[in-house]
């Protein structure tokens, strides 16, 4: 696969990412031809250390879950073998065993903690627990454990050969994840999970699955790590599994950079190194100093020592090479049909029993007064909110219970009163998230295809607010949508940007043959836009008809202008 | 009979303690929205205190400890919090780790990683039935019981509270009627934090002192918090009783390890059951009556 072209000027100090990289594979390659065996054997615990951030990581740095206990992983790695070695088993299948735990607990622990309703803190509380209780487990289960005197592992017959296995396994395994997951559409849908959510599930990506997937491999390496790092110490004890090496992973990354292939490594070889070094002049406080490196590095590189050097990839190119020809046929004479829709938020109607029926190449314009239940409607059809009573139907097929992106699927897809893009990302970028999920590369209007052609490598936040409306009905236009939702398309457009909007929409609809379905406050535009107008007043339609009818309606005109 | 006296007082002895450190999370979490994972560390900090003026009495050093936290909460909050906020729950959950570390490694080197202990003010034991039991736990857990109903008294019967519940609500609405939002994020985080040390402080007594105690405290701490609804200021103190009936309970059972792997199995499935927690409804009643 290509890399991108057309990032924006490189952020770091030095772009020199590759040099560096070249380098330090160099040094950590060569280092048992100079160092003592003491000092390889040192780089070696620095280098399964890095493997563990790089597991920390996947979960943390690429696909934004925290986790604060990723040591329960990497001990169950160190106590697979060390179990292993203890009853003269084969160290192999310790660690096998010990890998699979971390997999399916981290799997677990994802599906507990991160589904859809779930508060952002669980994920940290589960964590955290988790890794204090395996400490106790750990001291208490002396028989297999050993209890807080732990394990003791047998030497090493040779340092330097070890050393070898370890590069060898670190880089292995760190390449494998590169082409199976980095460079991988699963790598730019971690990335799109990290920065925006919501529109992430919107484009059709899985994102409760995805991030099991990315929280069970950051599990799983960091166990694989583990196993490895249990013949560099002399014995194997419960702070392994516990709240300090967790803590000082979490520092290693931090400090190293996040989001990079590099720098687990260079924080993890370069913080056991200096622990080594200085621990014994500074005692507590160099663990002190490590608390204030972690919050200087938190607060001000957020990108740690690597993000100075690199100009930061976010994505891999996974355009599509298939070229979608035809538009998405639609046979069903109704594209979307929802039937008495109620919804309520804590006592309150928002919804009461509405219906709604889009033909095909239909554009309806859903109007009423604030807090009507407009976008709540716009919520309910697209997945973001659940209904508590009614019905929805996509061309024929019931959706209501499927998830949003199930629903991008079947031809659903929308934009938000808010653009919602994703934060850092080049409009190019947006694109390839949108033909990566489409698996087709669609023909756009030329009016979205300029926009890519003109502004490709520059970064959302510098596009003006009606270029990133644009640009979100684009990406909503690559999955061939069979019914296109908008929610105010024109808020806070200039005059003759919003008088544009209608034409533009109209010509869309002719162009893709998909039905329009657009909330809007801009009689004007209406009037230009709608085959058919429906409004909606306290969360229950009170006419429909052309705008004509509509504006007629003594019900519309009490609803609007409260006449009696 | 005698040994559910014992469960009983231990009962009552351990959920007034979590009661409080869990009211001060969810008052940081309702008001900051933030996680803050060094509430242990702060709770460590108040052992410290005590233990650094042992000499004083009791009830001098108490409320000096008090003060010591609260002036740490508003050095925290202006020194470290304050430049998180708009960074994204992420960093604000790391930088209060980095603050933990801090503590925790700070107060390792001032005092030494050994552990320490500090005598309680009432040695004297009271008897119930044939059951003996020390009257420093019961007269601690008496003055935490009364410190927590005067401050839900105060956050649901006084100006005050209604200014703080305002802002938990909605701090851009509370904002423009002019409750001012750095002012109250300052006094609640230091508010939260004398909390903390205060429950630190009282526990000191009882336990060995060292410079990672707060840990064992954080995990039940934070359980309470999240089986109540988010905002909820009254919820994490009936959560903190929910968890510890149910630790003690399967405690007068099982292993005390056993017991606190079961405990985190029941959140787990708590947590897929109830993603948003619980809305004890009798307080939702009385703040919506109030």
């Amino acid at each position: 696969m290509k890399t991108l072209r057309g990032r924006p000027a490189a952020t770091g100090i030095f772009n020199s990412g590759r040099v560096l990289g070249l380098l330090l594979f160099a040094a950590a390659a060569l280092c048992p031809l100079f160092l003592n065996e003491f000092k390889v054997g040192l780089i070696g615990l620095g280098l399964t250390y890095g493997l563990f951030a790089v597991g920390l990581d996947l979960a943390w740095g690429r696909t934004g879950i925290v986790s604060i206990g990723q040591a329960v992983f990497f001990g169950l790695g160190t106590y697979g073998v060390a179990i292993a070695l203890v009853r003269h088993g084969s160290a192999p299948v310790g660690g096998a065993i010990g890998v699979a735990l971390a997999g399916l607990l981290g799997a677990f622990t994802a599906a507990v903690g991160l589904r859809r309703a779930t508060n952002p803190s669980t994920m940290a509380v589960l964590t955290l627990a988790i890794t204090l209780l395996a400490e106790k487990i750990a001291r208490d289960w002396w028989s297999v454990t050993g209890g807080s005197s732990g394990l003791y592992v047998p030497p090493l017959t040779s340092t330097y050969s070890y050393y070898y296995l370890c590069f060898a396994t670190a880089v292995g395994v760190v390449a494998l994840l590169w082409l199976t997951v980095l460079n991988r559409p699963l790598g730019n849908r971690l990335t799109a999970i990290r920065l925006n959510e919501r529109r992430a599930e919107h484009l059709g990506i899985p994102i409760f699955r995805e991030r099991i997937i990315a929280f069970a491999l950051s599990a799983i390496v960091s166990a694989v790590a583990g196993a490895f790092s249990a013949p560099w110490m002399s014995s194997v004890s419960p702070d392994r599994v516990g709240i300090v090496l967790s803590t000082q992973v979490l520092v290693w990354v931090a400090v190293g950079g996040r989001a990079t292939l590099l720098g687990p490594f260079v924080g993890a070889v370069v913080l056991t190194y200096g622990q080594d070094a200085l621990a014994s002049s500074m005692g507590n406080s160099y663990l002190l100093l490590l608390g204030v490196l972690f919050i200087l590095a938190v607060l001000l590189v957020p990108n740690g020592i690597a993000g100075l050097f690199f100009a930061g990839r976010e994505l891999a190119d996974t355009t599509p090479r298939v070229e979608a020809a035809v538009p998405r046929p639609t046979a069903a004479a109704d594209a979307l049909v929802a039937t008495d829709i109620v919804k309520r938020f804590s006592g309150n109607l928002a919804v009461d029993k509405a219906n709604l029926r889009v033909r095909a190449r239909e554009i309806v314009c859903l109007i009423g007064p604030n807090g009507a239940g407009k976008t709540t409607l716009l919520n309910i059809l697209s997945g973001a909110i659940e209904c508590d009573a009614g019905a929805v139907s996509l061309s024929g097929t019931p959706i209501d219970t499927m998830p949003p992106h199930h629903r991008v699927a079947a031809g659903l897809a929308r934009t938000f009163q808010i653009p919602s893009l994703f934060p850092g990302l080049t409009v190019a970028e947006h694109f390839i998230l949108a033909r990566q999920e489409a698996g087709t590369v669609t023909p756009l209007p030329e009016i979205y295809a300029r926009l890519e052609r003109n502004h490709g490598d520059q970064r959302v936040e510098l596009l003006s607010l009606s270029d990133r409306r644009s640009l979100e009905i684009a990406m909503a236009l690559c999955s061939q949508p069979v019914v296109l939702l908008l929610d105010e398309p024109a808020a806070g457009l200039a005059r003759h940007e919003a008088d544009a909007l209608a034409t533009t929409l109209r010509a869309l609809r002719d162009q893709t043959g998909c039905a329009i379905v657009c909330v809007e406050h801009d009689m004007e535009i209406v009037r230009n836009l709608a085959d058919r107008v429906v409004c909606l007043h306290h969360g229950k339609v009170i006419s429909e008809g052309t705008m004509a009818e509509v504006s007629a309606n003594p019900e519309v005109r009490r609803a609007y202008l409260g006449l009696a | 009979m005698s040994s559910w006296v014992q469960i009983l007082l231990d009962f009552i002895w351990a959920s007034s303690g979590l009661a409080l450190v869990a009211f001060s999370l969810g008052l940081i979490l309702g008001e900051l929205r933030i996680v803050n994972i060094a509430q242990g560390d702060l709770m460590m900090v108040g052992a410290y205190s005590m233990y650094a003026m042992r000499g004083l009495p009791f009830l001098i050093a108490l409320p000096l400890t008090f003060v010591v936290g609260f002036v740490l909460g508003l050095v925290l909050e202006r020194g470290v919090l304050r430049w998180v906020y708009d960074k994204g729950f992420m960093t604000t959950l790391l930088a209060t780790w980095g603050v933990g570390i801090i503590l925790q490694q700070g107060v390792a080197t001032v005092f030494t990683v050994s552990q320490k202990g500090i005598d309680p003010p009432l040695k004297g034991l009271i008897e119930i039935g044939d059951v003996v039991y020390p009257e420093y736990r019961i007269a601690a857990a008496a003055g935490i019981i009364a410190l927590l109903t005067i401050l839900l008294l105060v956050l649901y019967r006084t100006a005050l509270g209604l200014r703080l519940r305002a802002s938990i609500d909605n701090v851009e609405m509370a904002a423009v009627l002019g409750i001012s939002p750095q002012r109250m994020f300052a006094m609640v985080f230091a508010l939260a934090t004398a909390l903390a040390v205060l429950a630190g402080a009282l526990i000191a007594p009882t336990i060995a002192i060292n410079p990672t105690l707060g840990l064992s405290f954080l995990a039940p701490a934070f359980f309470a918090v999240l089986i109540s609804k988010p905002g909820s200021l009254g919820g994490p103190v009936l959560g903190a009783v929910a968890v510890e009936f149910t630790f003690t309970l399967l405690q007068a059972y099982l292993n005390i390890t056993v017991a606190e792997s079961i405990l985190f199995g029941l959140l787990a499935i708590f947590i897929v059951l109830k993603p948003q927690g619980i809305t004890w409804s009798w307080i939702t009643a009385r703040e919506e009556a109030s």
